[in-house]
């Protein structure tokens, strides 16, 4: 298939977006889901069977908690995670005890959690492994480093819930995202769409062009935010391409004062129409800049930063501002997930469909995968035979 | 004259590797529950109650109490022996490693170890109304014969109350320089709050905050293995006390450099 000519749902025999990946070079990979009961784990199983059956050395970590048998709340039976002799695990050290794989302990982290210190261990038997005890950026920026160090030619990152911490430009390459239909209380195709739209679109915004960039640089360098105002772009005019403008004319403020209230910083004025922000954009630091008169461009650092609703983002846009990302992070995949956790299911060839015109990226389903993958599960009501 | 024999020796030893309930004799299963039913009470409704006890997994299932409670809708009492059993053996539910400190020792270890006050703020955050766990950790008056955290000298406790949005608590950690934010949400079904839970994590690591403060969740429902899954540092329950939640933010703190 041609990754270009459109998403579509690629079941065949001889697809698989690992390919995609590894075409592309994109070898730390974060799996994000839309809601709990997404297919994350699925999608990541899918991922792990195809590249340990052709001999690739794996290194696995969760950024949550990965491969029990059954989910802590609702007591449904969860897909479980198996790791062939080899593979590289980060997890917490009570975790790696109660996996049936059996292990080699390379190396212990400083890092702690409840479950134990975190722990780098290679399978020596394969069985089913539970990964726990990684819960921030920083720790999954640790994880990498040492299984990239201790031979780790992959890394794939499984998410939790539908958080995106992990989904970071320098911390991995590329995300695949799982669409499920337990995102939506009401079991149909638009409702699930209606769901997986904010998290689609958040790889889809588009990366800052460079004068812009060259503009904002200053506060990019110092991690800071910062505006500039129409009046300094006329000023750069005969600037050569991509120059910076000099600091005086770059507003600079703190990295919180968007959660203040940007219009209320003392250099803010209406002529600002660029403005970057190196942290969160939420919906309410983008409802106070509704009212900004000229057509705002808001560079937000990386896609993982905009935690923006629906209804916000369509609102901002609709007063004329547009969003941009100063480091986008590429969507590997959309992996869907027709089953709803509390029974039902939708069609799966429906839903892709659906999912691949919005994503713009090679869509499969995470359940049904193909008959060549030697790993990938059969599922029936959302979780794994 | 026959020795005095324990009568505790006379009890029968429960099979730790097929745990069932204890009703009249071991191993017997017995379990009683309750539940109300959409349908006037009668009859049909005792029967509907015992169908759906039998369907759960009970035998012998035996309607003991039914009355009408208005509206339309009734509420049964029933008795069954529940079928299944637990391993009991190889159940092992993470605990927090850290000791735990008392009132005093939580204080002379923030002195001795940290140096500082120790901000610690605390909320119900999203939709979330319920501060009565919240409260108990917090308020000084503190529950069950403990102190909260506002009676700790050494600790600056910041009880924001009930309702508060994500950005909110984050605002006020910024103000407040917080070490600490323990967050307190009744888990539903419907996963609401868990969304909610979650959002505050994404929205501290996007704000560059995570790696500073100490993360704690708590709720009914709230276990360490969710709380780690949420991607908090600690998850308490039903019944914590101020001290245990102290005792784990001071070395935690310790642990992680954070002094």
């Amino acid at each position: 298939m041609s990754d270009e000519s459109g998403a579509h749902l690629e079941t065949r025999p001889g697809f698989h977006p690992v390919a995609r990946c590894r075409t592309a070079g994109w070898r730390r990979i974060a799996f994000i889901g839309i809601c709990k009961h997404a297919g994350k784990t699925t999608a990541f199983n899918h991922f792990l069977s195809r590249l340990t059956a052709v001999g690739e050395t794996v290194g696995l970590c969760s950024v949550g908690i990965d491969g029990e048998r059954t989910d802590h709340l609702s007591g449904i039976q969860k897909p479980q995670i198996w790791a062939s002799e080899g593979t590289l695990v980060v997890s917490a050290a009570q975790a790696l005890e109660a996996s049936s794989a059996m292990f080699e302990w390379l190396e212990e982290l400083p890092v702690s959690s409840p479950l134990g210190p975190l722990m780098v261990a290679r399978v020596t038997l394969a069985g089913e492994v539970l990964l726990a005890g990684v819960r921030q950026r920083a720790h999954v920026a640790q994880a990498i480093q040492r299984l990239k160090a201790w031979g780790a030619e992959w890394c794939l990152i499984d998410g939790a819930f539908d958080r995106i911490a992990a989904g970071v430009p320098g911390l991995v390459d590329t995300v695949v995202l799982a669409v499920g239909a337990s995102a939506a209380r009401e079991l149909s195709i638009p409702a699930v769409l209606r769901a997986a739209r904010p998290f689609l679109r958040r790889y889809r915004v588009p990366a800052a062009d460079g004068a812009l960039e060259a503009r904002l640089q200053p506060a990019v360098e110092r991690g800071q935010i910062g505006w500039t105002t129409a009046d300094a772009r006329d000023g750069t005019a005969g600037a050569p391409a991509g120059s910076a403008l000099p600091d005086d004319l770059l507003h600079i403020a703190g990295r919180d004062a968007a959660l203040f209230g940007l219009p209320r910083q003392a250099a803010w004025s209406e002529a600002v129409d660029a403005v970057y922000l190196p942290g969160a954009v939420t919906d309410e630091i983008v409802a106070d800049l509704l009212g900004h008169r000229r057509p705002l461009q808001l560079v937000a650092d990386h896609p993982a930063q905009l935690l923006l609703s629906e209804t916000a983002w369509a609102r901002f846009e609709r007063a004329g501002h547009r969003l941009s990302v100063l480091r986008p992070l590429p969507l590997a995949a959309v992996a869907v997930n027709p089953h709803h956790v509390q029974g039902g299911r939708l069609d799966v060839r429906a839903l892709a469909g659906a999912v691949a015109e919005e994503a713009g990226v090679p869509v499969y389903d995470a359940c049904g995968g193909d008959d060549e993958d030697g790993g990938v599960s059969r599922c029936r009501n959302g979780r794994r035979d | 004259m026959n020795p005095v024999v324990d009568y505790r020796t006379k009890i029968a030893r429960p099979n730790l590797h097929q745990l069932r309930p204890y009703g009249d004799t071991m191993d017997d299963g017995k379990v009683q529950l309750s539940f109300s039913l959409p349908v006037p009470d009668g009859a049909e409704a005792v029967e509907a109650a015992r169908q759906l006890a039998t369907k759960m997994g009970l035998r012998d299932a035996a309607v003991v109490h039914h009355e009408d409670i208005g509206e339309g809708f009734s509420f049964f009492v029933l008795y069954g022996n529940c079928q299944h059993a637990v391993d009991y053996a190889n159940i092992h539910v993470p605990k927090v490693d850290v000791e735990r400190m008392d009132f005093y020792a939580v204080n002379a270890f923030i002195r001795d170890r940290i140096g500082r006050k120790v901000v610690i703020l605390g909320a119900c955050t999203g939709t979330d109304a319920h501060t009565v766990g919240i409260d108990a950790i917090m308020n000084m008056k503190g529950y069950n014969g403990e102190y909260g955290l506002e009676r700790y000298p050494e600790i600056d406790a910041y009880n924001l109350g009930s309702q508060v949005e994500n950005a909110e608590l984050v605002r006020k950690a910024i103000e407040l320089r917080a070490d600490a934010l323990l967050v307190s949400q009744v888990v539903t079904q419907k996963d609401v709050h868990l969304h909610n839970l979650a959002h505050l994590v994404d929205l501290l690591e996007a704000q560059g905050l995570r790696e500073r403060l100490v993360l704690v969740a708590g709720g009914p429902r709230i276990t360490h293995e969710l709380a780690l899954e949420l991607g908090y540092d600690a998850g308490f329950g039903p019944g914590t006390l101020a001290p245990e939640v102290a005792s784990f933010v001071v070395q935690e703190m310790v642990r992680r450099g954070l002094a």
